[in-house]
């Protein structure tokens, strides 16, 4: 294919003709004589440029990145011809990878090498692979080039901001506290038997332990400590209603976030975490993985969770946690309180699992329908909009209570601090020992 | 990607070359075949032949003279002595030597031509040239001072003829030219002789008008290529009648002579008239330039036009906007003007609250026995218009406990 240095060739060429022309040379061999030249130079040109198939490419660099952070990717670029190549190459990813430059230039005697670097900055989670490699190859004196394409392989997997790590400090000084470890007023509550120790004066008389007392000649105090080694189920629903905006973000990135926070709190505390996330299958489940591994296991299961428009099959999902839980554990189920989803999917199945296990419905509360129902009345449309809004609320309002009487605990609050708020309501369970 | 890029590119081409294709295929088929035996011949009668051309004809008491060779039919003219016409269905078919000859037959000879070619034009009558030629007849009127016949609109032009003082009738669909002494008459389309569009239009007075104008018609069916004359040298000593009109004085080709240039490139707009070019308004070197500077913006265009990469698509991540149901539903209402729906919504949230906050049980006598003045607020009619429905909806947010 040609370039613009060609047209410029042709257009110098057409006005060195036409004085030739003026000059009473034949225009028709005038015009035969430029365009064979020109064709004549721009196919050496072209036979001269290096192939782009014997061009090598290999990719280097980051695999995985914080959403919102910056990644590099480098593209070895390597001259497996004989001449000398002049290259433009442009790194193609997927639009939302955020790479940048468009292209590069890049000048490879033959048999070198350069590295081209490519900086991603995803505008969304999950695997942002790379989509092709196109080379343009031109011929020494630019006029023109061989373009082909190559794809090396490459994703990057782009995580989950984890936005709530802020709070973990926090969260953590609680659960100290819930533990008994530092705090002196919130000691200790739990009901599993820790140790047996001395009594000292101040003690509570009512947890000396006699018999214990009878063998030594010491009175001997028990301590008690939280449960530990309980488990906590996060059951992420990525059914439509976890496509809804809350702010700028669907609720099932607030939800990812929440179960991060409470993931690794929970693990701080000792307890085993599992995940799930489903809509009308399974996409995604994370179980046994204890100690340091669990939170980079769960931030790879959760990034490249996306909402999908079906409606969530809370029957499989509930069937799903029984069966792979088979010890009494937290269910934290993240999910909408939409009437609709909830009341037809949900409630009637809810009985078997508050059976089993502690539920937790975690809904992030959609600011749109507040504000909604407070639309200043200035007209008839705002009077329709505040009476959808005040029922939309009202409906929210009757399938929590029901969902109350059915024997699970909900929570239901804004975006910002629902991830604290999940957090607090497990370390209130765990504090209440009903874990 | 490119896999769904190139049909799209193609299709459209190739419907245009299928389209353009059919319509040819469709054409030549629908042309009559000058091979066959019947085609414009006087003893068949068939839909391309003219067997009733020739009936007419014999009622009209002209001799009809069927001949199926050149050599014959140039014999049969040359005894007529002049009063003859020589009707030539078939030119492609006739050798370029006895074409050729058709200008030594005796003078007032009529030579009828049907749509000859370039080629057969140039050895018969080479002061007449071939215009453009339409891709199907078309019927034109007469003309001004057409002699050649008095019929009305026919169906005749559809090769266009013309040459310097050559007489035009028919938007140039006839053409009558005397050479040599010799009467040639060349018609654009063999339409008015065929049986089946005789009787459309004035065809038939056409025909019939071209063909009687002397007391005999020698009719030349002809179907096939022929062989090429004999000469004096191989006939010698044959014995055999020799197929030629005897001696020759100029026994060269015109062709080969400078003789009357041929003139195919006639203005016919001229009527065939002549006179000197116009001389070229433009220079010469216009035409070549603009020419380099269409080049030249095909190759920016060429060189711009390629992209590095074609375009990447990706899937969209689903968003659903907040609210949307509650917006839907409040779009709905004030679609249907719902406005007792919509009153009655807030007087349900309203009896809740208050019920709460006044610590009864929700419903009707103990909030009323509790509020008696509440009885308007939250139990009062269906509102009439949209006034009244705002009036007690403000009333109702006034007195609700947050």
């Amino acid at each position: 294919m040609v370039t613009l240095r060609t047209a410029f060739l042709l257009a110098v060429g057409t006005l060195v003709g036409f004085g030739a022309m003026l000059g009473g040379v034949e225009p028709w061999a005038v015009v035969t004589t430029i365009l064979a030249s020109v064709i004549v130079v721009v196919s050496i040109d072209l036979h001269l440029a290096v192939k782009p198939s014997l061009i090598k490419l290999r990719r280097a660099g980051d695999r995985t990145v914080r959403l919102g952070e910056t990644a590099t990717v480098e593209l070895v670029v390597h001259n497996g011809d004989d001449s000398h190549g002049r290259l433009l190459v442009r790194d193609t990813w997927v639009p939302s990878a955020g790479a940048s430059p468009f292209s590069h230039k890049v000048s490879l005697g033959s048999g070198e090498r350069a590295a081209l670097t490519t900086t991603l900055r995803a505008t969304r989670r999950g695997d942002r692979p790379a989509v092709r490699v196109t080379i343009r190859s031109f011929g020494p004196m630019g006029l023109a080039f061989r373009q082909a394409d190559q794809s090396p392989q490459w994703t990057l997997r782009v995580l989950p901001r984890f936005e709530s790590r802020k709070y973990l400090p926090e969260k953590m000084a609680k659960l100290r506290q819930v533990e008994g470890l530092t705090a002196v007023r919130g000691r200790g509550q739990g009901t599993e038997f820790d140790t047996l120790r001395e009594y000292v004066p101040g003690d509570d008389v009512r947890s000396i332990d006699w018999r214990a007392t009878a063998r030594r000649n010491d009175v001997m105090l028990r301590t008690w400590r939280p449960e530990r080694s309980r488990r906590v189920v996060c059951v992420l629903d990525t059914g439509r209603t976890s496509a809804v905006r809350v702010g700028d973000e669907p609720r099932l990135d607030a939800a990812i976030d929440a179960a991060l926070l409470l993931a690794a709190v929970a693990q701080e505390a000792g307890d085993q975490v599992d995940l799930l996330a489903a809509d009308h299958q399974i996409r995604a489940a994370v179980s046994g993985v204890g100690g340091r591994n669990l939170l980079p296991r769960l931030v790879n299961a959760l990034a490249p969770l996306h909402p999908d428009l079906v409606e969530t099959d809370f029957e499989q999902i509930i069937s799903e946690v029984l069966r792979r839980e088979r010890k009494r554990s937290l269910v934290v189920i993240f999910t909408a309180l939409e009437p609709g989803a909830l009341g037809e999917g949900l409630l009637p199945i809810l009985p078997k699992l508050v059976a089993r296990h502690q539920v937790l419905v975690a809904a992030v509360h959609d600011p749109a329908l507040q504000a909604l129902a407070t639309t200043p009345l200035d007209g008839a449309d705002s009077a329709y909009s505040i009476a959808a809004g005040v029922r939309a609320l009202a409906e929210r309002r009757k399938i929590s209570s029901a969902l109350s009487r059915s024997g699970v605990d909900v929570l239901d609050c804004a975006a910002d601090v629902f991830a604290s708020q999940v957090t607090d309501a497990y370390l209130a369970l765990k504090a209440a020992g009903r874990l | 990607m490119s896999k769904r890029r190139w049909p799209r590119l193609a299709i459209p081409f190739a419907l245009v070359l299928a389209l353009m294709t059919g319509t040819v295929v469709v054409h030549a088929i629908l042309e009559p075949d000058t091979a066959e035996h019947t085609y414009l011949s006087p003893e068949a009668h068939g839909s391309t032949s003219a067997g009733e051309l020739a009936e007419l004809l014999r009622a009209k008491g002209i001799a009809v003279k069927r001949e199926t060779r050149s050599s014959d039919a140039l014999l049969s003219a040359w005894r007529l002595k002049g009063n003859a016409t020589l009707f030539i269905p078939t030119p492609e078919f006739v050798h370029p030597d006895y074409l050729w000859m058709l200008r030594q037959s005796p003078a007032k000879t009529r030579v009828v031509l049907v749509e000859p070619g370039t080629r057969q034009l140039l050895d018969a009558v080479p002061t007449l040239g071939v215009g453009p030629t339409r891709w199907a007849t078309a019927v034109t009127s007469r003309g001004q001072g057409c002699t050649l016949t008095k019929a009305g609109p026919a169906a005749v032009t559809r090769t266009r003829y013309g040459g310097r003082d050559a007489h035009v009738c028919y938007d140039s669909g006839l053409v009558a030219q005397n050479f040599n002494g010799v009467e040639f008459v060349v018609a654009g389309s063999a339409d008015p002789f065929r049986a089946d569009r005789l009787s459309e239009h004035d065809n038939k007075t056409l025909a019939v008008d071209l063909l009687s104008a002397k007391q005999t018609v020698v009719w030349l069916d002809l179907h096939a290529m022929e062989p090429k004359p004999k000469t004096y040298s191989e006939e010698a000593g044959s014995g055999e009648v020799v197929p030629s009109l005897g001696p020759g004085r100029e026994r060269t080709r015109p062709d080969a002579s400078p003789g009357p240039t041929p003139s195919d490139a006639i203005d016919l707009e001229l009527g065939g008239g002549s006179g000197p070019e116009p001389p070229n308004p433009w220079p010469a070197w216009l035409v070549p330039l603009l020419i380099m500077l269409l080049i030249i913006a095909i190759v920016i265009a060429l060189a711009r036009g390629r992209r590095l990469g074609a375009p990447v698509p990706e899937p969209l991540p689903i968003e659903v906007p907040g609210a949307e149901a509650a917006i839907g539903r409040s779009r709905l209402y004030r679609r249907a003007r719902a406005r007792g729906a919509a009153l009655e919504t807030l007087r349900i949230e309203a009896r809740q609250r208050i019920a709460a906050a006044l610590k009864v049980p929700n419903d009707r006598e103990s909030i009323l026995a509790a509020r008696p003045d509440y009885e308007d607020l939250l139990f009062g009619p269906t509102p009439e218009d949209d006034q009244e429905m705002m009036r007690a909806m403000a009333q109702i947010l006034r007195e609700m406990p947050r």
